[in-house]
């Protein structure tokens, strides 16, 4: 049976002892006196004779499609004839394929040779029991398991607790996946860098002020070599994320205060929901408004003071992305600054201190390390962000702090290096690993140090 | 509540004095405020006040006059307007946007509520301390010298020093706290949190100073160092303390005044009101039938 008929089946069925097993509980109540005499709800004993039909089967039909491929092809090139046992990984595998093309058809069984004909034959057999097998199993198992939950039903069998430790296992397993995924990510990259340290060494990439990956494809050619020298990339990055903080911090904290302090109640509900939407809007609708609007502007406006300005410049990107920054920046100060009890303003007041006073030396004091935190957040947000600058940002590696020049930042050279067909063995795709790992950790360390730095405010008031 | 007080009417001694009464809900008020609310010479003096919340109407024509260098405690079952009625005596119900106070409020003769009054000014005059501690999240020194600072009341370091001193000193705090200014003040125990509060209150030297319940937070112990604290003030400050305890009350005011539902129904020397209340409200408060 197929694997989703399958798991109909096991739907219906976990439905059907759910049924059996309430419907049990139920009338093991009656005599006793009411459904308060049974040790749970009737929920309870239907949803743990659910799971014992359903909970088995499915982890071994789980643990079938995981490790069916694996044992089917160990069993064939086990069977095949001591000439044709495979000597690499490579052949192994090359091997693998053309049985499964003879078994599907797409290879001519007549040109083969006559044990990887035979081979074919034995895989679509093996496929065929083994799937019959499984499907077997898995339905005594369910209905094993409902047997099971409607027998074991009874007043005093604690099936609430039972049911509770199950859903919290499933709980536990929800959250371990956002974090193994993580993990999983971090050690890929992990990996690909290392393997990039291994072509390009470690302080070239970390110290080198040249970047230049392309590589020629023969030896003898200009540039056979590549260069791999990250530090423009990270002072591009560094640039084009200040330019960033330097529109976003300011603007978006005083928005916050006067949302939070200043704003009537009216203003303030049809003010924040505004400056909101300006976060959900998709960032690369910002990065061609850099680039067709903001980047020409700056360079006419440069030229027009006799500036020589790149139709590239940081500045641009910068700019923009700082707006995109604002809503993230004031949204969570004015929460920080919402989060300082009324008492504290109460009492400046009561001492004679205007608003703007309370809101210098009480409330912004106060809010400062969650303030602080969210400026961290939105840093890393600089500095992750690719869309925008991919768009408005140049892809010339320069060493400049001159925010009129075109930079190139580590995401726009990740972007670049992994674009169109590419051979995953060269140190220029390589490269984009290793450029993904420091921003992942860039990124890691900041998040870490925010989320410290607001838990540790967040303590000070609850 | 209507028919404890109609038992209350019921079980009247007889012999007190039976002063013109209107019935509001039930429930027999005075016309006029019982006993002494007024003086010949005050401080502040209150008349007609009407304290609104939007359409809700908190406080009741209240006419009440504080003396210099008096304590009046203020009592009555919860929300009876006592809190709303001193926070609109140094206008902190300005940040309560739908609040609303008529009548005529004067501090020596000046009207609170005229435009020609600057908040800000009247509040550095009629100093507030809260009913629960709030230290701001700054070292005991800088709590302390944060009003002086604020108004320019020391040009040079000394002087703030000697006015942080001086007003811990008065609060009872100094001994507890003077190898430590420098630690935050969110980090003492609530009570000395609270004489924190009034130190920092009384370091801009206010003319009066409202306490909102400011040992409704404390233990035992604290409460009675403030109480001790509230009668030595009471020689240079004039105090308006709120209270939800008659015994403290008892102990630290000279006069009281009994609000019920926004009504002031007596004001009293507190020794007459504790023990020969002249309205039936108040002695059913003070002998607890309800509150």
């Amino acid at each position: 049976m197929q694997t989703a008929n399958l798991l109909i089946v096991l739907l219906i069925l976990s439905a059907v002892a759910y049924y059996m097993a309430r419907g049990r509980s139920v009338a093991q109540a009656q005599p006793l006196g009411g459904i308060r005499h049974l040790h749970s709800l009737p929920f309870f004993y239907g949803m743990r004779a659910a799971i014992w039909c359903a909970l088995p089967s499915l982890l071994l039909l789980a643990a079938w499609l995981l490790f069916d491929e694996p044992i089917i092809s160990s069993l064939l090139i086990g069977g095949l004839p001591e000439n044709l046992q495979p000597n690499s990984a490579a052949e192994h595998n090359l091997l693998l394929n053309s049985i499964e093309n003879i078994a599907s058809g797409a290879l001519s069984a007549e040109t083969s040779a006559p044990a990887l004909v035979a081979a074919a034959e034995s895989l679509r057999d093996l496929r065929s029991s083994g799937t019959n097998l499984v499907t077997a199993a898995v339905l005594s198992l369910s209905v094993l398991g409902m047997g099971w939950g409607w027998v074991k039903v009874s007043p005093i069998l604690r099936a609430r607790q039972q049911v509770e430790r199950v859903f919290r296992g499933i709980l536990l397993s929800c959250a371990c996946v956002a974090i193994f995924t993580t993990l999983g990510i971090l050690l890929s990259v992990l990996f690909e860098s290392f393997r990039f340290f291994q072509a390009v060494p470690a302080t070239e990439f970390l110290i080198g002020t040249e970047w230049s990956p392309q590589m020629a494809i023969r030896s003898d050619q200009v540039g056979s070599s590549g260069s791999f020298g990250a530090i423009p990339l990270f002072v591009g990055t560094l640039l084009i994320s200040f330019i960033a903080m330097v529109v976003a911090v300011p603007v978006g904290l005083m928005s916050a205060i006067y949302l939070a302090e200043y704003a009537s109640p009216r203003l303030r509900g049809i003010a924040k929901p505004t400056l909101e939407v300006l976060a959900g809007i998709p960032t690369v609708v910002y990065g061609f408004f850099a680039a067709l609007t903001v980047a020409p502007f700056i360079r006419q406006t440069g030229e027009g003071f006799g500036l020589q300005v790149s139709s590239e410049s940081a500045l641009a990107a910068g700019l923009v992305m700082g707006v995109m920054i604002i809503p993230f920046i004031s949204s969570l100060a004015d929460d920080v600054i919402n989060a300082v009890p009324q008492s504290l303003r109460d009492g400046s007041l009561g001492l004679g201190a205007t608003r703007s006073e309370t809101i210098k030396k009480v409330i912004f004091p106060a809010a400062l390390p969650g303030i602080v935190g969210g400026v961290l957040l939105a840093v890393s947000r600089a500095i992750g962000e690719t869309m925008i600058v991919v768009m408005a940002a140049g892809l010339a590696a320069k060493l400049t702090a001159n925010p009129l020049d075109t930079v190139t930042t580590v995401t726009v050279q990740i972007v670049t290096l992994l674009v169109g067909d590419q051979e995953f063995d060269s140190p220029k795709t390589l490269a984009a690993f290793a450029l993904g790992l420091m921003l992942f950790v860039v990124t890691l360390v900041l998040n870490f140090v925010a989320l410290r730095v607001v838990k540790k405010y967040r303590e000070q008031y609850d | 509540m209507n028919k404890m007080v109609t038992d209350i009417a019921v079980e009247m001694p007889t012999g007190l004095v039976q002063p013109e009464q209107e019935n509001i809900d039930g429930i027999e008020y005075p016309k006029q405020t019982i006993g002494t609310p007024l003086l010949e010479s005050s401080k502040m003096s209150m008349r007609n006040v009407d304290v609104f919340y939007g359409d809700k109407q908190a406080i009741f024509n209240v006419n009440v006059d504080i003396g210099q260098h008096e304590v009046i405690a203020m009592i009555g079952p919860s929300g009876c307007g006592k809190s709303t009625f001193i926070r609109s005596i140094n206008r902190m119900n300005d940040t309560v946007e739908s609040c609303k106070v008529t009548g005529q409020l004067t501090l020596d003769g000046e009207d609170i509520y005229s435009t020609k009054m600057d908040p800000v000014a009247l509040r550095a005059r009629v100093g507030m301390v809260f009913q629960k501690p709030n230290p701001f999240p700054k070292s005991i020194y800088d709590n302390v010298a944060y009003g002086p600072r604020l108004h320019g009341l020391a040009s040079r370091r000394a002087e703030l020093d000697e006015i942080v001193e001086t007003s811990l000193t008065r609060a009872g705090l100094w001994a507890e706290v003077k190898d430590r200014l420098d630690q935050p003040g969110t980090g003492l125990s609530g009570g000395q949190q609270q004489r924190l509060c009034i130190a920092r209150a009384i370091a801009i030297s206010p003319e009066v100073i409202l306490m909102d319940e400011p040992c409704s937070a404390l233990d035992p112990i604290a409460t009675a160092k403030i109480e001790e604290l509230i009668a030595e003030l009471s020689q240079n400050y004039t105090i308006a303390i709120v209270t939800h305890s008659m015994q403290q009350a008892a102990r630290v005011s000279h006069r009281t005044a009994y609000f019920h539902l926004g009504r002031l129904v007596e004001v009293n020397e507190t020794e007459k009101v504790f023990t020969a209340p002249e309205h039936q409200l108040t002695e059913a408060y003070i002998t607890g039938r309800f509150g």
